[in-house]
């Protein structure tokens, strides 16, 4: 194939890649140039390059305060679908069959759903009257609703719904791949089922825990709609802001500004993760 | 003592008996092989003394405990697996390491226990190698080792061998056959390759369909096979199928299916009129002028000549039957064509009598 017509694999790519370039990475290219350029508010007229835009986003108290918020937010879901969906990874790898494909497509609902038909069904449930209140109030745990709604909770429990498909499914693909024999082995020598699964079992399923966690935080920290519907303006996020500054206020240039900082912040939380994945005890299986 | 008994024991897989009414008794420092072709259920055994498998019936004790309920974990045994089940996650310390750990043991004494058995499989210089950076040998020796340093109360081997090459099988083989003597091992291995069991074990069970056939001296296993079964399994073996005429002083004369008269060795004392086969080794039989005093001589027609490098094999048939012929010497049988007539025999001694 590459003898007789080596651009032939570029041809295949050139109508992906030429999508990408004019929708992704032009507009990214142009903000990117926009967060440097001077705006006044008064006027409302562009003009000028400056570094005033990340300045005033870097020291700015409020601003720091969103921004760890959102990587905050985001860790707490990783955590959360973390621990939530270990477990159910560790069982649908034992299922097998038809019940295995009934769990699968378990897992994968929240996905089915829209994410705006989603978070309005937890506003539903979180809000003052709704089920969760409901309950604890009837069962005398409190005597008045607590406010589950507009807090960071409330954005926890909305992200970690959806996004505990992604990790459920990066987990049970690294258990999928563990020998069966690795727990024979580790019988064997005298290991007892705990040991089995805390010196076996987990560090070589840490591949798809490692999958997982980036996939859950990085669309965790850019994540928009369910933030804005459950935290709403008053507990807002780097996605929010971005929003805030360029549609409603028509400050593109500190918009775009935001959104670069956000991009580098993440990009940087997730290289000091693999690296110190890298170099930690179980480094050779990352290799 | 017995250190490992097997009593009645039975498994049976969706209907399909894997091991029926097995029985085996293992004795201190014995090196005993599970020998038989794939699907005997020599693995199953195996597995079923590891704790693995649990059996539909009888029972299985190691030390004396009946182990019944208990799971493999608390068995005791040390096992090395087909595959090697490195930990990939570990260095070769941490792999060697790991059995110890779950025994509670020390530090400092874990690291002595792990560096002598370093030094017995000869791995020195490599407990900071992983798994994946080991050749196929030195993974091999590592999985040897993990299970040796438990010091486990017997060693179970399931094909510990069978994934290395020709050469390194062979220096393996005694390499583990000397370790086993010098530690005073009990071991169980299964395998089924013939010379591995006759290199390595104090004695051989020949397992065919989920039952031993025959549980003896490697030596003696060969030359007085209990059934056919064990005859063509180890060894290369011929055989004339036929009745019993009449016996005499330890001897048996033979009429075969087709007319001709054969004289066996006749030690289970066998009665004029029963169905028998006889059983002659290869290398058993001479060609041409041989010894005097054979005492069954036949005229056979040659088939084809097969140069082996140490021996040579003669395909001949005596009337119909075919024989097989190994000869040492080459050069007796190199000018032979095929359809040549040649006189061919065998001592009484050298034929045996089997129930088909």
């Amino acid at each position: 194939m590459s003898g007789a017509r080596p651009w032939a694999p570029w041809m295949l790519l050139a109508v992906p890649v030429a999508v990408f370039v004019a929708l992704f990475l032009l507009p990214l290219l142009n903000l990117f140039a926009l967060s440097f350029v001077k705006f006044d508010r008064a006027t409302g007229s562009l003009g000028g390059l400056t570094i005033e835009n990340y300045r005033k986003f870097l020291g700015d108290g409020f601003y720091l305060g969103i921004l760890a918020r959102t990587l905050r937010l985001a860790a707490l879901t990783t955590l959360t679908t973390l621990a939530l969906g270990y477990p159910v990874a560790l069982h649908l790898t034992r299922c097998r069959g038809r019940q295995r494909a009934y769990l699968t497509m378990l897992v994968l609902a929240p996905l089915l759903v829209s994410v705006v038909v989603r978070s309005f069904g937890w506003l539903v449930i979180l809000g003052p009257n709704g089920l969760v209140n409901w309950v604890i109030v009837r069962l005398g745990l409190v005597t008045d609703p607590l406010r589950l709604l507009y807090t960071e909770t409330a954005i926890v429990v909305g992200l970690a719904h959806v996004f505990l498909s992604f990790m459920v499914l990066s987990i049970a693909t690294a258990l999928d791949r563990i020998d069966s024999i690795m727990v024979r082995a580790a019988q064997s020598l005298g290991a007892p089922p705990r040991q089995v699964f805390f010196r076996v079992i987990l560090p070589l399923s840490l591949p798809g825990v490692v999958a997982g966690s980036l996939i859950v935080f990085t669309l965790g920290t850019s994540a928009f709609i369910t933030p804005a519907l459950l935290g709403g303006p008053r507990v807002k996020v780097m996605s929010y802001l971005a929003y805030q500054q360029t549609l409603l206020l028509s400050d593109w240039p500190y918009g775009g500004a935001i959104a670069f900082i956000l991009l580098a912040v993440t990009a940087a939380s997730v290289i000091t993760y693999l690296r110190a994945l890298e170099s930690g005890r179980f480094k050779v299986i990352f290799r | 003592m017995a250190t490992v008994e097997l009593d009645g024991v039975s498994k049976a897989y969706d209907g399909h008996p894997a091991v029926t009414r097995f029985s085996l008794s293992i004795a201190s420092g014995e090196s005993l092989a599970l020998l038989g072709p794939s699907g005997c259920g020599k693995t199953t055994t195996l597995n079923i003394i590891a704790g693995f498998v649990e059996p539909d019936a009888g029972s299985v004790r190691i030390g004396a405990r009946s182990m019944a309920g208990v799971p493999p974990y608390r068995r005791d045994t040390g096992m090395v697996f087909q595959s090697y089940a490195l930990f990939p996650h570990l260095d070769v310390f941490g792999n060697l390491a790991f059995g110890l750990i779950m025994r509670g043991m020390p530090r400092l004494e874990i690291a002595e226990r792990v560096r002598q058995v370093v030094d017995l499989v000869h791995l020195t210089g490599l407990e900071r190698r992983y798994p994946r950076e080991l050749s196929g040998g030195q993974q091999q020796r590592v999985a040897l080792a993990r299970a040796l340093v438990i010091r486990p109360t017997v060693l179970l081997l399931d094909e510990p061998l069978s994934n290395l090459d020709a050469k390194l099988r062979q220096e393996m083989r005694v390499e583990i056959a000397e370790l086993q003597r010098r530690l005073a091992m009990t071991m169980i291995f299964v395998t089924h390759d013939q010379e591995e069991a006759l290199v390595i074990a104090d004695r051989v069970a020949v397992m065919n369909r989920g039952r031993i056939e025959q549980i003896d001296r490697p030596e003696i296993v060969y030359r007085r096979p209990a059934t056919p079964f064990v005859a063509r399994f180890i060894g290369d073996a011929n055989f004339w199928t036929g009745h019993v005429v009449v016996t005499h002083g330890g001897q048996a004369s033979i009429e075969t299916a087709d007319g001709h008269r054969v004289v066996a060795l006749d030690d289970r004392g066998s009665e004029a009129g029963a169905p028998v086969m006889a059983m002659v080794r290869p290398e058993k039989i001479h060609v041409g002028a041989g010894p005097t005093g054979l005492e069954n001589v036949f005229t056979a027609t040659v088939k084809g000549v097969s140069f082996l490098g140490a021996v040579t094999r003669l395909d001949v048939v005596i009337g119909e039957q075919p024989f097989a012929i190994a000869v040492h010497d080459a050069s007796s049988v190199n000018s032979l064509v095929a359809g040549q007539s040649i006189r061919v025999g065998w001592r009484a001694v050298d034929c045996l009598l089997l129930e088909p």
